[in-house]
């Protein structure tokens, strides 16, 4: 006579996510290695003659963000956008610009966070996100 | 089929950083019997004959094509002449300490370079 066993139900316990988000940025800092041969072309010596004047210079843009894996923060970045001429994102005419660009970073990084195992949940809107500006 | 992680580990260093942080006041003159040696000890130390040092283990990986850099947090405040033995033990509990990190980030042992494998970087 076989003998019915009772099944064991036996709950898992819920899985840590390897990778904890702790902040996420977006910075826009100084582009100090931009390449300006463009300058060089027909047509544009009112603007390299505007960027030997100084009126503008040049910025990178990335996303990066602070995430504790087995108790070590570490910082994750998305490539980055660099060589954009400064005065196209800094006054209100180039906010449009940059926000795309926020963007643009802001959803690499999510998929490096995703791929490392950050919780979608604990992973902000793109409009949520903070920008900071570094020297 | 075993899952395909999306990390890949592109290069380790051992990385020896300066530490400015530390100050061997904080260890030496704590036993009066030692006095004369502890002095000579700090005077070396004015003297720049020897530093303080951190040394941890960082992985340069790719991860959905863009190159990050992870690390182990690092043992400091090591004095810089301390015997080479010391200084690749210290490494190699840093690189274990990564192994863990990468393991986190669904990277096998196995995927990973042995600590031999590892360049030094003077920071």
């Amino acid at each position: 006579m076989g003998s019915t066993r009772r099944p064991r139900v036996v709950e898992a316990a819920p899985r840590r996510a390897p990778a904890k988000l702790e902040e996420i940025r977006v910075v826009v800092e100084h582009d100090p290695d931009p390449d300006v041969s463009y300058l060089e072309q027909e047509d544009f010596e009112e603007r390299l003659a505007a960027f030997q004047a100084g009126e503008f210079s040049f910025v990178g843009v990335h996303a990066e963000a602070d995430v504790v894996i087995e108790g070590v923060v570490q910082t994750l970045t998305s490539g980055g956008l660099w060589g954009i001429e400064s005065n196209s994102v800094e006054n209100e005419s180039g906010e449009e610009y940059l926000r795309e660009i926020v963007v643009q970073e802001y959803e690499e990084l999510r998929k490096i966070l995703k791929t490392v195992g950050v919780p979608t949940s604990e992973l902000p809107q793109a409009f949520e996100v903070k920008i900071e500006w570094r020297e | 089929m075993a899952k395909k992680s999306g990390v890949q580990v592109q290069k380790l260093q051992i990385v020896h950083a300066r530490d400015d942080h530390s100050d061997p006041r904080d260890y030496l003159f704590q036993d009066p019997d030692y006095k004369e040696e502890d002095q000579e000890r700090l005077d070396a130390f004015n003297n720049g004959d020897w530093y303080m040092l951190g040394i941890f283990v960082r992985a340069e990986l790719v991860v959905n094509g863009t190159i990050q850099t992870v690390q182990s947090p690092g043992i400091w405040a090591i004095e810089s002449d301390s015997g080479e033995d010391y200084l690749n033990e210290v490494a190699g509990e840093e690189y274990e300490v990564l192994l863990g990190i990468l393991k986190e980030l669904g990277v096998k042992p196995s995927q990973v370079p042995p600590i031999g494998d590892a360049k030094q970087r003077d920071e």
